[in-house]
């Protein structure tokens, strides 16, 4: 099939386009309208991850073409083994999200619109190979996202809107800076006298392109840390993550999933796949400080998460904690450590889903969040109290689930080059354990909470979103080799870096 | 035998000149149509004007391109030129346009309007041919007198007169400030024609520094008219006194013609080598000069936006700022630098245009210009709405809209001149203009409506609708792709 990545990338575009001729009366016909665009992209990802090659170096379904030669920017995409688990995750995701989006009841039309477009946004940032084109993507993500945390979410949504939209924003901005730097400070004419600039990663990343300003030492680490800062935002890494509890209390559920599964793993996706390939020697110059941060995350993640009451505040802290792995994993530039490092990035992308899923179908039936407000709902939701166990148990790393394998590939690489880090590190198991179980005790152990003896237990729709996302964690808890195969020939490349760029004086 | 000769000189190839007939032409026609009718035929005075511009943007593109000089060099018909006055001959059609959709301008004053804004457009049009301290001046003032009438157009209300007074006070100071300068220029250096005082600047000893001052001089001038801070108190009163398209008007044309005269006057006189290589252009103190009045301009102007409830005075702001973010295409220098003004003035020409013609619509459909009225508009008027929440977010520079484009080729050509600093001043202006564009959108879509208030449609049926789109269109067409519009100006400055 030709173009995939861009059939990819463009159908739920052009369900947008249909959404909004479709008359606003007709709720159903526009929500099954958006399935069925989300359906497409999420089975030409289940074609494309047939079709892909591991071993093949390099990239794969590329297309190149020129978009705008004044400036040589390209329409540049390709997949290899860092893109391919994410876009197929976008695609499930948001497949499984337009069913969790059965209960918006204003506005269905803008709602779907909106989301489909995000699809969009999300699918480019994962497959874009020219920067500029990367960063056009990487925009058009924060407007559906501004409307659809701002228009249907809960009662501070205004606030938590903004403050998405400005913090992403000024991150975004430094970017912005930086690929400029990089564009005119690139040189891929090989002939000396004419100067050729670039905004292509895949050329960028060969350190021989680069013009002598931008081989200087200090030049490359202030560009790193702007870079870095644009990424941290929507990581969260601490100290930038005050904007993410906010987004997510305020964001409908299906938007809550989104954000935690797909939106955060755009902020660690761009520093492997644009600050590590383009400055690598600075990433393992600062690679301990970006440890730092990971065990930071991980660990104030946690403990914060503990203190919570508000039951969907509880998993966006739990996702911080969740992220700090994927930094720890990422700063190892281990083979064990990368793997587990975007390994956690899908798993947390499915587990964090269900558990965003969970706590919604709780908050539309009791209409309150708070974790002490329930009890004993097992008795009276049993098939929900399972698909949670199992969801609470993969997101504490129980083994046989796939929240074990990434994590426990974590450590294992990170013990070889940051010992001392890994043993704060896992502390956030015991913290992580006991704020799952505490949670799951208050709200679905004991003696139930006579308010809710009526409560429904889940219905076919709910436990269709769930159930998808519940085999996909048992089977990598299972059997993870299929996965760690389509992306281990490509990370080979960042533990490579370390022999490429030996560090110097440290 | 010397009559001859001079009639050449003086009007030798006068189609060159035709643009500037056509519309002066017009004008006339148009005081004859509106004394005949008795201030009754509104469609033919709009028809007339629409035409009268129409055909002079067709003669400025038929003849212009070419280095020509005429009245003894007082004037240039060159390719930067033809630029400026197809911008001009736009901003003009869509500024008349605009006005039918407004019950600001009332139709008995319609045909007065027309004429002040035809005289204003003569005026910008010389001004972007000036090539001669005198003739500069004189366009200068062809461009202001009618300005200070427009501003003062709604006669019976209070906040339009006290606007009037306060534009002609301040432009008639800062008229004089300007002259002081020409004085001194022209004093200095022995001549008022451009090209003999570049040449007489070249082979002078004044240091960047002494010509600071006179530069300074003439800066502030040129200053008030593009509303940079310091010089832009009058801005925000007179933009939220004079009737809304008066506004849209402003907000655009002149500004434009602020920019040509500095590119005109500056880029001639102190440009000795055709390569923008040496002299004053190129000194530290130039770029002091234009980096610290982009500085304080696009900041100043996006803080005193934040706290705007009138959708005029915010766009007010929003405007000084935009034309902070313009002057760093000046501190660069650089034929991109230029290029990047250019491309930044067409694209901001019709984004600006498109807000103020949706904020005259709600203005027609809710009577208010308060932004705390638009709650919940977004869904009562969605294809308004949504219009104009495209227009502010290109505003901001989010992409895919034509905003984004303009501030890239702009923050490029800086960062190529590696100036890294004022850039980053710039990005961070814009994350702050997110904020009070975003209030906006934020009324509009977010917030539900206290009361439900009598909604009026916009007169003329389908025609607003036509209007916006024909707005819409290349904010986001440019947006994806500015290729084609940035190659024409691209050929226009090879030219310079």
């Amino acid at each position: 099939m030709e173009h995939l990545l861009t059939w990819i990338i463009f159908t739920p575009l052009i369900g947008t386009a249909v959404v909004l001729f479709l008359p606003k009366e007709r709720v159903n016909l526009i929500r099954w309208t958006s399935a069925l665009f989300t359906f497409i992209p999420l089975l030409l990802s289940v074609v494309m991850l047939v079709r892909f090659a591991p071993t093949v170096n390099g990239f794969q379904f590329v297309e190149h073409y020129e978009w705008i030669p004044m400036f040589n920017i390209e329409y540049y995409l390709g997949a290899d083994g860092l893109s391919v688990p994410m876009i197929f995750l976008t695609a499930l995701l948001s497949f499984l999200c337009i069913f969790a989006s059965w209960g918006i009841d204003r506005g269905e039309k803008a709602y779907f619109a909106l989301f489909l477009l995000l699809e969009t946004g999300m699918m480019g940032v994962f497959t874009a190979l020219d920067f500029f084109l990367f960063y056009v993507f990487w925009e058009i993500v924060l407007l559906p996202m501004y409307f659809l945390i701002g228009i249907w979410g809960g009662p501070r949504r205004e606030y938590a809107a903004i403050k998405f939209f400005l913090y992403t924003l000024f991150g975004s901005v430094l970017m912005l800076i930086v690929m400029l730097a990089l564009y005119f400070n690139s040189d891929v004419n090989p002939d000396p006298n004419i100067v050729k600039h670039t905004f292509d990663m895949v050329l960028l990343s060969d350190q021989s392109t680069h013009l002598p300003w931008l081989k200087s030492g200090t030049v490359r680490l202030i560009m790193y840390v702007m870079l870095y800062i644009g990424f941290a935002i929507k990581v969260p890494v601490f100290p930038f993550h005050t904007w993410l509890p906010d987004a997510h209390v305020e964001a409908p559920t299906p938007i809550s999933v989104i954000l935690a599964g797909v939106l955060l793993k755009m902020g660690t996706y761009g520093i492997l796949r644009i600050s590590y390939t383009i400055l690598p020697d600075i990433a393992l110059q600062t690679a301990f400080w970006l440890a730092v941060l990971g065990i930071i995350n991980m660990v104030y993640g946690a403990f914060v998460a503990m203190a919570q009451k508000d039951f969907k505040k509880l998993i966006a802290y739990s996702s911080i904690s969740h992220m700090g792995y994927v930094l720890l994993g990422m700063a190892s530039f281990t083979q064990e450590g990368i793997n587990g490092a975007v390994l956690q990035m899908f798993t947390h992308g499915t587990i964090t889903g269900m558990l965003f899923l969970i706590v919604g179908i709780l908050y539309d039936r009791a209409h309150h969040r708070e974790i002490d407000g329930f009890g004993g709902i097992a008795s009276q939701m049993p098939r929900y109290a399972g698909i949670t166990s199992l969801a609470f148990f993969a997101s504490m790393g129980l083994p046989g689930l796939s929240g074990f394998i990434s994590e426990a590939l974590v450590f294992l690489g990170a013990y070889r080059t940051f010992p001392v880090l890994v043993f704060i590190g896992v502390i956030t198991i015991v913290v992580t354990a006991g704020y799952m179980l505490w949670t799951f005790q208050k709200v679905f152990l004991g003696g139930i909470n006579e308010k809710y003896r009526t409560l429904p237990d889940i219905n076919a729709r709910e436990m269709f979103t769930l159930a998808p996302l519940g085999i996909i964690v048992v089977i990598i808890g299972v059997y993870p080799m299929p996965i760690l195969h389509i992306m281990d020939n490509t990370l080979s490349f960042f533990v490579r870096l370390k022999d490429l760029f030996p560090l110097t004086g440290m | 035998m010397v009559m001859p000769q001079f009639g050449y000189q003086f009007m030798g190839n006068i189609k060159f000149l035709y643009p500037e007939i056509i519309l002066s032409g017009t004008l006339l026609v148009l005081i004859l149509l509106d004394i005949i009718f008795k201030k009754r035929a509104k469609w033919l005075l709009v028809s007339v004007s629409i035409i009268g511009l129409a055909v002079s943007l067709y003669s400025v593109n038929q003849h212009a391109y070419g280095q020509t000089t005429l009245m003894f060099g007082a004037v240039v018909f060159d390719r930067t030129a033809a630029f400026f006055k197809t911008l001009f001959a736009i901003v003009g059609i869509l500024s008349v346009v605009i006005l039918m959709s407004s019950s600001e301008v009332d139709d008995e004053h319609i045909g007065e309007y027309l004429v002040l804004l035809f005289g204003a457009t003569v005026g910008m049009y010389l001004l972007a041919s000036a090539n001669d301290l005198v003739m500069f001046f004189l366009a200068f003032e062809t461009v202001s007198l009618p300005s200070y009438a427009l501003s003062g157009l709604a006669r019976n209300s209070e906040r339009s007169r006290e606007a009037a007074l306060k534009y002609l006070i301040f432009g008639a100071v800062s008229s004089g400030i300007m002259l002081f300068g020409i004085v001194m220029l022209a004093g200095m250096l022995g001549s008022t024609n451009f090209e003999a005082l570049r040449d007489a600047y070249s082979r002078s000893a004044f240091t960047p520094g002494s010509m600071l001052v006179i530069v300074g001089l003439i800066v502030a001038g040129l200053a008030f008219k593009i509303s940079a801070v310091p010089f832009h108190m009058w801005a925000p009163d007179v933009y939220e006194g004079s009737p809304t398209p008066v506004t849209a008007f402003f907000s655009v044309a002149p500004k434009a013609a602020g920019f040509a005269a500095v590119l005109r006057l500056f880029y001639t006189i102190f440009n000795s080598d055709q390569n923008m290589s040496v002299g004053f252009i190129n000194s530290p103190e130039w770029y002091v000069l234009w980096g610290a009045l982009s500085v304080v301009t696009m900041t100043l102007g996006n803080l005193a936006a934040i706290p705007q409830n009138n959708i005029k005075r915010l766009l007010a702001y929003s405007s000084i700022s935009h034309v902070g973010y313009m002057l760093i295409g000046f501190m660069v220098t650089t034929s991109e630098g230029i290029v990047s003004i250019l491309f930044y003035l067409s694209i901001y020409a019709i984004m600006n245009i498109g807000a103020f013609y949706i904020a005259i619509l709600f203005r027609e459909s809710i009577g208010t210009e308060d932004i705390n009225e638009y709650k919940g508009i977004g869904w009562r008027m969605p294809f308004l709405s949504v219009a104009f929440a495209v227009f502010l977010l290109s505003l901001v520079g989010i992409p895919p809209f034509a905003g984004f484009a303009a501030k890239l080729v702009l923050f490029a050509s800086a960062i190529h001149r590696g100036f890294y600093l004022i850039v980053l001043i710039a990005v961070l202006n814009s994350v702050v203009s997110l904020y009070y564009y975003a209030g906006i959108i934020r009324k509009m879509f977010l917030e539900q409506p206290d009361k439900i208030a009598v909604l009026r449609k916009p007169a003329g049926g389908f025609l607003p609708y036509f209007i916006v789109l024909i707005l819409l269109a290349p904010i986001i067409v440019i947006g994806i792709n500015w290729n084609l519009l940035f190659k024409w100006i691209l050929h226009i400055v090879g030219a310079m």
